[in-house]
């Protein structure tokens, strides 16, 4: 049995003929179920195992890039088969692409293939977090492995670990590129930074570390972002939790 | 790993996890990696990956580097232990001994240590258990040639 969990933007005028359509395909395909709306406040993990009780195998999160960050990093730990439809534009899905899941409708397709794998996902002060984790340019410490710490020269410096989400960064010459995150480890992205002026902050290039297990400290306590909640934090210890998801997956992922 | 947007397609690499060790970051420990690793900045205590070590101009290396290949434009102090080709660039300044099966040392290079390379003939030729031995076979004859000496007298 299939629950669906509609984000609240899905509400909107704009993708109301694509909902019907998607809704028709899944009809189609015999894959229809229960409908539940995510309001802002929704505890998604309480929602999930309320239907898993009432029989519910595949929970398909039907949404973006933030919906499906929101949802897992609360119910990973579930034990229930994930599902993705993505809704809105490519820029604000960046996770299908690398899970290989069309936006919109033909996303209907590749659910109903039923193409499981196993996905990792990071593990970051008691909780989970499946597409990113941002703090901005602070003077902070870190180690990886308990093997090697890393510092920046001139002080401050900004970290992003990717799991599902790919990073974007310009270099000096204005080229834009992009790192595909890998299943099997963490990415970790350090960018001392150069300096900052009234309009803009420069960075140096950054530097790359794959990994699975990381501590970051400071003396000072530092703005921490994970799948989008913000929180205050002096000691941050970042793992992998290996095949902790079991995805849906498209023939096109790119792990 | 690295690639334009533009390029379109992805490529699969599943084990070609590259490290890069930034201009202005330095690592400190026991830097292991089964991927390529490139360094622009500076490292020290000890470098060990099972793929291409890659030191750019300007970096620095003060560790023991154990490394599969390697391409040297930096500064280095300390033993290179390198299993297949080893390329040092113009730019490269080593302090250390050097241990490689194919070593490339391009002009304007500065070395300063033993370069020790394996398949090499005259190793066998100079096994201290056939010296022995030859030794041995002298001291017979000349054992022999005394022995005659005196009869011919």
């Amino acid at each position: 049995m299939y629950v669906y969990l509609y984000d609240e933007l899905v509400k909107h005028k704009r993708y109301k003929q694509e909902m019907r359509s998607i809704e028709n395909r899944l009809t189609d395909f015999g894959i229809a179920g229960r409908i539940v709306r995510l309001q802002q406040f929704t505890n998604s993990e309480a929602v999930i195992s309320e239907e898993m009780k009432r029989g519910a195998e595949v929970a398909v999160i039907v949404g973006d890039d933030k919906t499906f960050g929101r949802v897992l990093s609360r119910s990973a730990s579930l034990g229930v088969v994930f599902g993705f439809i993505p809704i809105g534009s490519e820029k604000d899905n960046t996770i299908a692409n690398v899970l290989g899941i069309p936006i919109g409708e033909e996303a209907c397709e590749v659910l109903a293939r039923r193409r499981k794998v196993g996905l990792d996902v990071g593990w970051v002060n008691n909780r989970y977090f499946i597409s990113q984790l941002h703090i901005k340019p602070h003077p902070i410490r870190v180690q990886y492995d308990e093997q090697f710490a890393v510092s920046a020269r001139n002080g401050k410096m900004e970290l992003v670990v990717c799991n599902l989400q790919p990073f974007v960064w310009n270099d000096t010459s204005k080229r834009q590129y992009v790192v595909h995150p890998q299943d099997g480890k963490l990415e970790a992205f350090l960018r001392p930074m150069k300096k900052k002026t009234l309009f803009k902050e420069v960075y140096e290039e950054p530097s790359v570390f794959p990994f699975e297990e990381m501590v970051i400290q400071s003396d000072k306590p530092f703005v921490m972002e994970a799948d989008g909640k913000k929180s205050k934090e002096t000691k941050v210890t970042i793992r992998l939790a290996r095949n902790r998801i079991h995805m849906i997956v498209g023939k096109h992922r790119k792990f | 790993m690295f690639q334009k947007p533009s390029d379109g397609g992805y490529m699969p690499q599943p084990d070609e996890v590259e490290t890069v060790v930034g201009p202005s970051v330095a690592v400190e420990g026991d830097f292991v990696s089964e991927g390529n690793i490139i360094v622009k900045g500076s490292v020290s205590g000890s470098v060990k990956t099972s793929a291409l070590l890659s030191v750019e101009e300007g970096a620095k290396i003060l560790a023991n580097v154990k490394a599969q290949s390697a391409v040297i434009a930096g500064h280095v102090k300390g033993h290179l232990k390198v299993v297949d080709r080893l390329e040092i660039l113009e730019t490269a300044q080593i302090s250390g001994d050097i241990s490689c099966a194919i070593l490339s040392v391009a002009p304007g290079a500065l070395l300063s240590g033993k370069i020790v390379m394996k398949g090499l003939a005259m190793d066998e030729a100079a096994k201290p258990k056939k010296r022995t031995a030859s030794r041995r076979k002298v001291s017979e004859e000349e054992q022999v040639f005394e022995e005659e000496m005196p009869m011919e007298q």
